[in-house]
């Protein structure tokens, strides 16, 4: 739905994009992750038409976005990091107002408007002055209006970073919702976690370079092919350590006072083996924690400045 | 095979607003009473001298224009803010990102502000009627003249999104102590009412001041038995090709290479003309790079400029008529520039205020700063553009090209120097620098306004009583006038070039020649008074008050 190829863009001195490549299916929602600065409301904007790029190739449904902007404009919503609105409007004004700027055919206007207004739960909101609505609401509202003239591609940059965790929670159940109606959304975000959560894949950006893209899982195992193991135990870990060391899979085992450590290389399923097997020895296992990564710590080690580690792409999104 | 009208989407989001807006309401209302103001003073001036307006003509005609014209400043208030605030706002992007097209989103805001601004004008029929009934105007012409007075709204309105749809900065140039503060809106506003305050009241304003002046010495003459003629210069109609006011003043057919064309046709030609190339370079604007707009924009330039010059090579007799008319609008057009950025500063909020304020107390204490801060700036501006005009007036002047660079130097140190020190010695110095501002423009104008209106009635009803008060303003009130006396100095010097100004020179003998030396007098007084007046104790930084808090 979404393809990118070799998209540069300079601002002067500074490289925004350095030549990146995305591959976005239908009825994805893709997380574009990175930190401010990285390229990511540059790369979102040259995709909604606002910006050009100075090199590289945009196609959105099978349209180039450099060649025919207006075509691109009727099948995409575009939500920027930020945006204004008409704050002197009511909130069926506001869908109204937009509803005939994208020409909705007046046969189906209102309809579109209430569906939209349910899709955000703001049904009861509709007669309220834009003014007087939340930050939440306010949120909900724009996604509405983008939402009206049913656009097949949602871009959304950043469009939670200003919300509480409860509107968060809310606004990534619409999303949800959204991919059910067969949308595809790229969400642009420097919040990893919030975006494991909903997204299908994601691309990490660092300086105009994309450095990972995959589902979470891909990620992760690119980054961290080794899980860490840390057992808590109520005996000296020094038992446990030799029942445990030369089993299939162990790597690098370390015992620490009550604590022992080691890496797991083996597959899932001789993970419960190795549990059995510490408590045949005898050791009182009080926990059994199997350390996949913590998200945010990878994202941290793949943007950290002078990080040269790039991770390979699945073959489809190469 | 059925068709429905599709309003512009962004002109209906504006009208909701407007019509649900109950301070509008209320500011419509004052509108409303405002305009009607004319019709009462019309009606009892009927009263008081019966027949006035058949005697005054034209005059009435041109007071009307220019009233109108006063109301066609709305349009351009409003279409000036129109895009600029979309961008500020953060809704520009989102109409950028939409279907809508640049074309449709300037015709939004232009027809939103021609409407406004419309209705207002309908008003003004009010007054027109009054004058209509008295035997000043014919029916035709009140029909017409509002055919002429849409093309005009629609070429201001077309101008405010033009320079609405520029990419504005905050000019460095200006008053050094608002350039942190000014919006974009400000500056966009500032720029197309300095243009359409120009071209609506100045250009019909100059167009018929001279000729207004050397026709009340004439009446004068006439009065007392001596002869003479009150006509106004056929050549300056020419001017109501762009300005719907001179338009009505000199209402009547023109000869263009042996053709007689009617002046209002004109007016609505040339307004659509420029209102349409103000729209092609709009679009351009907004779409960046469009080079198809912008060519529409140059050709209707070309078409105009190529007509105005038909015109004028056609029509226009001697240069002696344009000097003095070419020297009082740039002058003028040079006090609005140091004055309209002042008058900003009070719609600033209270924390760009408190900035201004800090700036302004840094600048008092240090003597370096405060000198600069007192050239610099506007004044500044203004002198280094009198010094690079200056040149091209001696070449359209000869020497007296210098007193008109003189009087406007001295004088516009003079209130600079005023203003500056009467926003130090005050509490709240942006709100009262606004204030000393719009003063000053208002000063000017009266002082400029009332000694024509004196004569003009001195010509209508040449008592005792209106003789002296016109003799009197034309002595004392004209030489404090910058503007007044550089044009009392060039129409006495110049008036070997223009027939019509032989009896003004007769009637206002050595006090019109030597306007100029007092006004140069008066300000460059008023100046050194302001310069060494002792500050405010308040301002200084007091040892209750630490250093950083000043």
């Amino acid at each position: 739905m979404i393809e990118v190829r070799g998209l540069r863009k300079r601002y002067g001195e500074l490289e925004a994009l350095a030549g990146i490549s995305l591959s976005i299916g239908a009825g994805e929602i893709f997380g574009y992750i990175g930190p401010n600065g990285a390229g990511k409301t540059t790369t979102l904007r040259i995709l909604a038409t606002v910006q050009d790029a100075d090199e590289g190739d945009v196609r959105v449904a099978g349209i180039d976005a450099a060649r025919d902007p207006e075509a691109v404009r009727g099948r995409l919503g575009f939500m920027p990091e930020t945006y204004g609105l008409y704050e002197d409007l009511l909130v069926w004004e506001y869908l109204d107002l937009f509803s005939r700027i994208y020409e909705v055919s007046p046969a189906i206007r209102q309809r579109a408007i209430a569906d939209c207004l349910e899709l955000t739960d703001l049904t009861e909101k509709k007669d309220a002055l834009i003014e007087h609505l939340s930050r939440g609401m306010r949120q909900r509202l724009f996604l509405a209006k983008t939402l009206l003239h049913d656009p097949t591609v949602l871009l959304l940059d950043e469009p939670t970073s200003a919300l509480d965790p409860r509107a968060r929670v809310e606004f990534q159940e619409i999303l949800r919702e959204l991919k059910r109606r067969g949308k595809t959304i790229l969400w642009s975000s420097h919040i990893l976690g919030e975006l494991a959560e909903v997204c299908d894949r994601v691309a990490i950006l660092e300086r105009g370079v994309v450095k990972a893209t995959g589902t979470i899982g891909e990620i992760r195992a690119a980054l961290r092919p080794r899980p860490e193991v840390r057992v808590t135990l109520l005996s000296p870990a020094l038992e446990a350590l030799k029942a445990i060391e030369g089993l299939a899979g162990v790597e690098d085992p370390r015992a620490e006072g009550e604590s022992l450590r080691f890496l797991w290389s083996g597959s899932r399923e001789g993970m419960p083996e190795t549990h059995r097997r510490l408590i045949e020895s005898g050791a009182r296992v009080f926990s059994f924690f199997v350390d996949e990564g913590n998200l945010q710590d990878l994202y941290l080690r793949l943007t950290s400045s002078g990080e040269s580690e790039v991770v390979q792409p699945p073959p489809e999104a190469s | 095979m059925s068709w429905k009208f599709d309003w512009n989407p962004l002109f209906l989001k504006d009208l909701r607003v407007l019509l649900r807006d109950r301070k509008a309401e209320r500011r419509g209302w004052w509108g409303v009473a405002v305009l009607s103001a004319p019709a009462v003073v019309l009606l009892a001036l009927q009263f008081a001298f019966p027949g006035i307006f058949a005697r005054v003509g034209r005059y009435v005609l041109l007071g009307y224009g220019i009233l109108a014209n006063v109301a066609a400043l709305g349009a351009v208030a409003i279409a000036a803010t129109s895009i600029v605030a979309e961008r500020e706002k953060n809704t520009y992007e989102v109409l950028q990102v939409s279907p809508v097209t640049p074309e449709r989103l300037f015709l939004g805001k232009a027809l939103f502000a021609v409407y406004g601004v419309f209705v207002r004008q309908i008003l003004l029929l009010v007054p027109m009627a009054v004058v209509y009934l008295s035997g000043g105007f014919s029916f035709s012409v009140i029909l017409l003249y509002q055919v002429v007075l849409l093309a005009a709204d629609l070429l201001v309105a077309s101008l405010g999104v033009y320079v609405s749809a520029q990419p504005h900065r905050i000019p460095k140039i200006a008053l050094s102590a608002l350039k942190h503060s000014a919006t974009r809106t400000q500056v966009a506003l500032q720029k197309a009412m300095g243009v359409s305050v120009l071209f609506l009241i100045l250009l019909p304003f100059y167009a018929v001041l001279i000729p207004t002046m050397a026709g009340a010495a004439a009446a004068s003459r006439a009065a007392t038995g001596r002869g003479g003629r009150l006509e106004m210069m056929p050549d300056l109609s020419l001017l109501g090709t762009i300005c719907p006011a001179v338009t009505l003043a000199f209402w009547g057919e023109v000869e263009i290479f042996g053709l007689s064309v009617p002046l209002w046709l004109l007016t609505v030609g040339c307004n659509l003309l420029l209102a349409t190339m103000f729209f092609h370079f709009g679009v351009g604007q907004l779409r960046g790079r469009d080079r198809d707009a912008s060519l529409g924009g140059r050709a209707c330039l070309l078409a105009f400029v190529t007509f105005a010059v038909a015109l004028l090579c056609g029509n226009l007799g001697g240069a002696g008529t344009a000097g003095p008319f070419v020297a009082g609008c740039g002058m003028t057009f040079l006090f609005c520039i140091v004055l309209t950025p002042c008058l900003s500063v009070g719609e600033l909020t209270k924390a760009e205020q408190k900035g201004f304020r800090a700036e302004w107390v840094a600048n008092s204490l240090s003597p370096r700063r405060l000198l600069r801060s007192r050239v610099s700036g506007a004044s500044g501006f203004l002198v280094l553009l009198v010094l690079v005009a200056t040149p091209f007036l001696w070449l359209l002047l000869g020497r007296e090209a210098l007193t008109v660079a003189a009087t406007t130097v001295v004088s516009a140190l003079g209130l600079s120097a005023l203003g500056n020190r009467s926003s130090q010695n005050a509490k709240d110095a942006p709100a009262n620098k606004g204030a000393f501002a719009a003063f000053v423009v208002l000063i000017l104008i009266v002082s400029t306004i009332v000694p024509v209106l004196l004569q003009v009635a001195k010509k209508a009803t040449p008592t005792p009583a209106v003789v002296t008060a016109a003799d009197v303003s034309l002595a004392a009130v004209v030489p404090l006038n910058p503007v007044a006396s550089v044009f009392l100095r060039l129409m006495t010097t110049m008036g070997e070039d223009i027939a019509q100004l032989d009896d003004l020179r007769g009637e206002a003998g050595p006090t019109a020649r030597h306007a100029w030396v007092i006004t140069c007098a008066w300000y460059a007084a008023i100046g050194l008074l302001a310069a060494l007046w002792p500050r405010k104790r308040e301002e200084k930084p007091t040892a209750a008050a630490p250093p950083s808090s000043t």
